[in-house]
C-alpha cells in the first residue's frame, strides 16, 4: 500500500538531494514510498549515489587539479604573509592541507547545488564564497590569520581561474549531445592552457618555497 | 559511428530493463525490472541512478521528463530510451554472452547444458 511520505524526511530529502535531479529522486521515493522505515531506508541508500554521480558528472579533474594548486598556494602565501616567513617544516605543510581541502569542498558542492538554468553573473563566485566560509573551519588546525589571508586569496584567485575555465553546467550544450561528449570536446581547446597555467603555478610554487 | 564501450554487467542489466520498458523506463520501473533481472542479489535504487547518469553520459541512453502525476506528489518523472549507440552495445553484448554461454557448454558437455536449462526453466518469475 501506498503511503505519503513523513514531512521531515522528505523535507532533509528535499535539502539533501541536488536541484539537477531533485525532481525525479523525491518523484520516485514518493511513488516507493511504502513505509516511513521503507521510506527512510531507501532515500539513505539513493541520496548518497545521487550526490556522488552529481560530483562525477560535474567535476572536470583537470579543472579542480588547478583549483587545489590554486588554493593551496594561497594558504602557503598566508602563511608567507601572516608570519614574516614561509613554513618550514613538513607538518606546517601538511597543516595546509587542511583549510584548501575545506575550501575545495565548497568549490564542488556550490556546483552540485547549483539551480540548474539558473546562471547568474556571480555564479563563479558562489564555489569560491563557500569554500573561504568553509575553510574558517579549520581554524583549530591553522593560526585564524592564516585562514583568513588564504580565505580571501583563494576567493580572488580561484574566481578568476573560474572565470577561464567555467563549470561544465556553465559551459555552452547542445540538446542531444551526450556530457561525457561535452565534456572532454569542452576540455580539449582549453587543455593546453590548463596545462601551461598548472606548470606556471607549480614553478612559482617551487621558487617561493627555494626563496 | 563511434564505437560504444564495453558494457559491465550491471550496465547490461540497466539496458536490458529500458529496452523492455519501452516508453515507461522511468527510476522505479527500471529499478524493479533490474532487481528482477539481477535475482537473487538485492539491487539499491541509489546503483540504479548512477548507472542511469553514467549510460547517459555515454550517450547510450537518452532522458526527458514527463508530466507531473499525482501519485508522486505533483513532480515528474525522468523518463529514459535508448539510443542507437546503446542498443549496438547491447546487441554486442549479448551476442558475447551467448557465444560464452555456447563455449560452456561445449567444454562441460551437452548433458550440463541440458540439467542447467532445466533448471533456469523451473526458476521463478
Amino acid at each position: 500500500m501506498r503511503r505519503e511520505p513523513p514531512r521531515i524526511l522528505e523535507r532533509i530529502a528535499t535539502l539533501l538531494i541536488p536541484p539537477a535531479c531533485r525532481e525525479e529522486v523525491l518523484g520516485d521515493l514518493q511513488e516507493r514510498c511504502a513505509s516511513s522505515w521503507g521510506y527512510f531506508k531507501d532515500a539513505l541508500f539513493a541520496i548518497p549515489c545521487v550526490i556522488a554521480s552529481r560530483i562525477r558528472r560535474i567535476v572536470d579533474p583537470p579543472v579542480l587539479l588547478l583549483h587545489a594548486m590554486v588554493v593551496y598556494l594561497s594558504f602557503l602565501l598566508a602563511a608567507w604573509i601572516a608570519d614574516g616567513a614561509l613554513p618550514a617544516g613538513e607538518g606546517e605543510l601538511w597543516r595546509l592541507v587542511i583549510p584548501s581541502c575545506a575550501v575545495l569542498a565548497g568549490i564542488i558542492l556550490a556546483e552540485v547545488y547549483a539551480k540548474p538554468g539558473a546562471a547568474s553573473r556571480f555564479q563563479s563566485l558562489r564555489g569560491p564564497l563557500l569554500g573561504a566560509g568553509l575553510a574558517f573551519v579549520s581554524r583549530i588546525a591553522v593560526p585564524f590569520r592564516v585562514v583568513l589571508y588564504g580565505a580571501a586569496l583563494s576567493l580572488i584567485l580561484v574566481s578568476t581561474t573560474k572565470l577561464l575555465f567555467p563549470p561544465i553546467t556553465l559551459r555552452p550544450q547542445g540538446a542531444s549531445v551526450p556530457t561525457l561528449r561535452l565534456k572532454h570536446s569542452a576540455a580539449q581547446p582549453s587543455s593546453f592552457r590548463w596545462l601551461v597555467a598548472a606548470l606556471a603555478l607549480l614553478l612559482l610554487l617551487l621558487s617561493v618555497r627555494r626563496s | 559511428m563511434a564505437r560504444p564501450d564495453t558494457l559491465g554487467q550491471f550496465e547490461q542489466l540497466v539496458l536490458t530493463a529500458i529496452l523492455t520498458q519501452r516508453e515507461d523506463a522511468y527510476g522505479i520501473t527500471i529499478h524493479s525490472k533490474v532487481q528482477e533481472l539481477a535475482r537473487p542479489r538485492k539491487v539499491s535504487l541509489g546503483a540504479v541512478y548512477v548507472t542511469l547518469d553514467r549510460l547517459e553520459d555515454k550517450g547510450l541512453v537518452s532522458s526527458w521528463l514527463s508530466d507531473p502525476t499525482p501519485e508522486r506528489g505533483g513532480r515528474a518523472k525522468r523518463c529514459y530510451r535508448l539510443e542507437a549507440l546503446g542498443e549496438r552495445a547491447l546487441e554486442e553484448s549479448a551476442v558475447t554472452a551467448k557465444r560464452i554461454w555456447e563455449t560452456i557448454a561445449q567444454v562441460w558437455g551437452k548433458d550440463w547444458a541440458r540439467q542447467w536449462g532445466k533448471q533456469w526453466g523451473r526458476e521463478p518469475g
